[in-house]
């Protein structure tokens, strides 16, 4: 055979001599993502910077508790976002409030992922009663809204930012379960998994080894519109005095104080637009992902 | 009819009367509750309003000049605010407007010529931290003096933009008895500066000397919205000497029930005071029906029963001095912040209006209130 | 599909029975009794440690009989229509929730009223336009919506007529039959801010059945043969799109509620969402947990009813 050149159509998949999928270089799959999804892209940007400033803003900004008799002064010289009712550097609690909301969002949903890895997988595996009465209890709770469940939650655990997270995470994993659930059996049901059934692979490695990957796509989906979700419940639950405690400045509280203070505009705009900044970018994102995984939209271009 | 927005407190009714008629009987209809006031109650429908009407039978003739007023129950304070900016309202009442935020808002939006502001009774709102006496690390009195050193009562004043001033366990208001804010400023917890720093030390040294267990101190409750801040200011002071401590918001709903019932072990509160230093008794006596935090000391009950059954001022001044001397160097079953200077405020041309001289917020001069030159009128 | 709907009308008891369980446990983890704020605000602090006014209060709360005995009397009641009263209030529940539940309702409706038509619209729009300058500003627009807080929505509703054009809503509630107007101001702007941060959830649903619709081959076909875009849509696509989206309308109520738990408190609604919250905080336990049964069965009812008009409608269920 001849030196097979892979064949260079723009845009098509490129296949090497023994037929296999290559993977166009980073740079142009970056380019490409841009041009097909530039939601999509403005929204991981989004999320980059969100968690970068999570990451390594608090090491460059001051200290976010430190109380000075500088009051509600506005944006500007000293104090890049101005301070707060008291006295306290802006720029520093909302970067501080970057950690606090992003390491909720991301524990949050590990919490989820987990316990909807477990539980969803164990139901569709395991089959018969067990599995008809986890679905009606199921059935049940999502019976209530994800909020108002929450807010009975976080009676029941108390106020601190794990128990808070743990809350989230259980509201969470009645969301996946569903999915892990649906993706299970289908995998299952699949011949290459039946065969390795017959032949006596052990339960826990067929899970891991062929279900497993294929929830990935359609959890991951869902997981980056719910790290948003986790934002905005954290904001809900500080409306409602059950939020982080303080000294932690979190972005929902913020939002929340900045209320009583309506004149002073900087207290509202800064934690509000990082709010809708991050939940806006974690949502195109997962919009975009549910455009290039969805195996129904797929080649519909 | 006038129109008040956030109204706390519209009614008080007897005891007695709550107890022949039940609570049921009050709440389901209004007219059970017939007092001897200038106004009485039409109808009540919980969380929207409260209308009351002229009282016929009123013992003073010719008044009230009003024929009724309305009482909008608003608990949102950028909506409250927004009633009274747009003119839906005459008067936003206590103690919404003693709130800086609020207040600053309020003034920015519709300008001073058209706030005009009532002082109430100064002895409202006093703000101090209950220490639950019973309840580890509190037990101990050296614990809680050095929380009181470490208060920082300067950056309270700053963050209440004001509508506060520094307070000791008498409030100013009953001036003869009470320390005025400039003699307080010269004791230790009230001082700044480098006899701040004194205090802090001194601080430091009581709770090494006390050798309590950092990992026991529960979480300082504070009545979410208005009572955040100050719990903020001080969890920062405390820290200055190492006491760390959490703190829990609750709405004021769950709040005040559970400071009543001793469920809390450090508490921010508003409380209100009266015309006597008798008012310590209540607080501090181990027989006191506000010592919600179980404190007692043979010695502070024994000079207040002296305070209470002793007349005239120069007799119960030393009395009062020696109880706060000792509260305030050793006892410190709470933590005396502020006062606040509540403020009703309410558009010019409601005239006649301002507080009596009782405690409460419900017995102000309704019934010698008018209008005078309101648009549209 | 009748041993379907056989199925389906035999679970449900199930799923009401948990739901009843699921109330009454969680609401009895909560921290915190009733039986101490009562006897401190009745009695002063020093009441509190009095045992025996504390077991003569448990005993008429009934909380001195062990949880299931609890449990077994309170579905009994509930059971024969007598639904308790509250602890807080001292008020029969049955009138609380009359009271309040109009509002509520009235609330969740015009919410549905503005969510849907939004909504549905912008998705079918966002299809229809796929990957065109118009998908992605609607797309763009609606998910901003549902990034922004709706308390902070609320707020800024509020606070910008306020200080535009020194404009506040009426206070305070007014009920529909006594001055309709006041009442439609003070509940359509509050409806808007529900329906704005959730009409994005239902857009993005309705553009993905949407695309799938119009990928199917009788959509292709139609347009192969020449008929006009237009009509493709309105006639082929959106019809058998609209059927998976009914299912949609569980959701839309769960949506509804959740924000009514914020809105009500920020416009002054005197509602169940602010009933909830109250009874939350003061331990109102029959109260809680009865809204919890009250909410739970509603939607439970409403996603079997549209399960099965679902099988009504859409053949390749009914024949499974």
């Amino acid at each position: 055979m001849s030196a097979a050149q892979p064949t260079q159509q723009p845009g098509a998949a490129v296949f090497d001599e023994y037929g296999l999928l290559v993977r166009p270089p980073l740079g142009r799959r970056l380019r490409r993502l841009l041009r097909q999804h530039p939601l999509g892209a403005f929204g991981l940007l989004i999320v980059i910077l969100m968690i970068a400033l999570a990451a390594f803003g608090p090491l460059i900004a001051g200290d976010p508790t430190k109380l000075s008799p500088n009051i509600l002064a506005a944006p500007g010289g000293e104090y890049w976002f101005g301070t707060d009712d008291l006295g306290r550097d802006y720029f520093a609690r909302v970067v501080a409030g970057a950690r606090l909301s992003i390491t909720l969002a991301l524990t949050a949903m590990a919490i989820g992922v987990g316990f909807a890895l477990v539980l969803g997988m164990t139901s569709a595996y395991a089959a018969g009663l067990f599995d008809l009465l986890s679905q009606r209890v199921l059935d049940m709770l999502l019976a209530f809204p994800g909020l108002v469940l929450l807010l009975l939650l976080a009676q029941v655990t108390g106020r601190n930012w794990q128990s808070i997270a743990l809350g989230m995470g259980i509201i969470f994993t009645l969301g996946m379960i569903r999915i892990v659930r649906a993706s299970t059996l289908a995998t299952l049901g699949a011949a290459y998994v039946e065969a390795a059934r017959v032949i006596g692979v052990a339960p826990f490695r067929i899970l891991w080894r062929h279900v497993l990957p294929n929830i990935g796509p359609p959890l991951l989906i869902y997981v980056t519109t719910l790290l948003g979700g986790a934002i905005l419940f954290e904001g809900a639950l500080s409306f409602l005095a059950l939020g982080v405690p303080p000294p932690n400045p979190s972005w929902g509280r913020m939002l929340v104080e900045s209320r009583d203070y309506w004149q002073h505009t900087h207290l509202s705009i800064f934690p509000g637009v990082a709010i809708t900044l991050a939940v806006l970018g974690f949502n195109l994102l997962g919009d975009s992902l549910r455009d290039i995984f969805d195996p129904r939209l797929r080649g519909s271009d | 009819m006038i129109t008040a927005v956030g109204e706390i407190q519209m009614l008080m009714i007897a005891r007695d009367v709550v107890e022949a008629f039940g609570d049921d009987a009050i709440a389901g209809d209004a007219a059970a509750a017939i007092g001897t006031g200038g106004m009485q109650m039409v109808s009540r429908e919980a969380d929207v309003e409260t209308v009351l009407e002229r009282n016929p039978n009123y013992f003073r003739d010719g008044l009230p000049y009003f024929d009724g007023l309305r009482g909008n129950w608003n608990f949102d304070g950028a909506y409250r605010a927004a009633q009274y900016v747009a003119g839906d309202a005459d008067m936003l009442f206590f103690p919404w407007l003693g709130f800086p935020a609020e207040n600053e808002a309020v003034r920015g939006q519709v300008g001073e010529e058209n706030l005009v502001e009532v002082p109430m009774n100064a002895t409202w709102n006093w703000v101090a931290v209950h220490f639950h006496t019973k309840v580890e690390p509190y037990t101990d009195p050296r614990v809680r003096t050095a929380l009181h050193l470490a208060t920082d009562r300067e950056q309270l004043l700053v963050t209440t933009q004001g509508v506060t001033e520094i307070g000791g366990p008498i409030s100013h208001a009953i001036g003869a008895y009470a320390w005025t804010p400039d003699e307080l400023r010269q004791l230790p917890g009230y001082r700044s500066g480098a006899q701040r720093e004194e205090d802090l030390a001194e601080g430091r040294r009581l709770l090494d000397a006390s050798g309590y267990d950092p990992a026991s101190a529960p979480p300082m409750t504070a009545a979410a919205g208005y009572g955040t801040p100050y719990a903020e200011v001080m969890q920062q002071n405390f820290a200055e000497i190492g006491f760390e401590v959490a703190v829990q918001e609750q709405p004021d709903s769950e709040n005040n029930p559970k400071r009543a019932a001793g469920e809390f072990t450090l508490t921010y509160q508003g409380l209100g005071g009266a015309f006597d230093p008798d008012i310590l008794y209540g607080l501090s006596h181990s027989g006191g029906g506000r010592n919600f935090g179980e404190f007692s000391d043979p010695e502070i009950d024994a000079l207040l029963e002296q305070g209470r059954s002793t007349l005239g001022l120069e007799n119960r001044r030393p009395i009062y001095d020696e109880i706060q001397t000792k509260l305030l160097d050793r006892h410190n079953p709470q933590l005396y912040c502020s006062w606040g200077r509540p403020v009703v405020g309410h558009r010019p041309w409601l005239k006649g209006y301002g507080p009596t001289n009782m405690q409460t917020a419900a017995t102000y001069r309704w019934y010698r209130s008018w209008f005078e030159g309101k648009p549209g009128v | 599909m009748r041993t379907y709907v056989i199925r389906r009308l035999l679970l449900l008891p199930v799923t009401v029975l948990l739901l009843s369980v699921f109330s009454f446990g969680l609401v009895r983890l909560v921290p915190g009794s009733v039986v101490d704020a009562r006897l401190s605000n009745t009695m002063g602090a020093s009441a509190s440690a009095d045992p025996e006014q504390r077991a003569a209060l448990e005993a008429h709360f009934g909380l001195d009989r062990p949880v299931h005995v609890q449990y077994v009397n309170w579905v009994g009641q509930v059971l024969t229509g007598d639904f308790g009263t509250s602890w807080l209030t001292r008020e029969s529940i049955m009138d609380t929730f009359a009271r309040r539940m109009p509002v509520t309702a009235q609330l969740l409706f015009l919410t549905l009223l503005l969510y849907i038509p939004i909504g549905i619209g912008t998705g079918i729009w966002s299809a229809v336009r796929r990957n065109r300058p118009d998908d992605y500003g609607i797309r763009f627009v609606t998910v901003l919506f549902l990034a922004i807080p709706n308390f902070w929505l609320a707020t800024l509703v509020v606070l910008i007529p306020l200080v535009l054009w020194r404009y506040a809503l009426p206070a305070p509630y007014e009920q529909l039959w006594v001055s309709p107007g006041t009442n439609l101001i003070q509940m359509i702007v509050p409806a808007a801010v529900a329906a704005l941060s959730g009409a994005a959830v239902l857009g993005r649903l309705a553009r993905s059945e949407m695309l799938e619709v119009l990928r199917q081959d009788y959509v292709r076909t139609a347009q192969a043969k020449g008929v006009s875009g237009r009509i493709v849509v309105m006639r082929h696509a959106l019809r058998n799109a609209m059927i998976p989206l009914i299912t949609l309308i569980g959701l839309v109520f769960a949506d509804g509620v959740a924000g009514s738990v914020i809105v009500e408190q920020i416009f002054g609604l005197p509602g169940m969402g602010r009933l909830l919250v109250q009874s939350i905080f003061a331990n109102d336990l029959p109260v809680v947990q009865l809204w919890m049964l009250f909410f739970g069965t509603a939607f439970v009812l409403i996603n079997l009813a549209v399960d099965l008009s679902y099988a009504v409608f859409d053949p390749r269920v009914r024949f499974q």
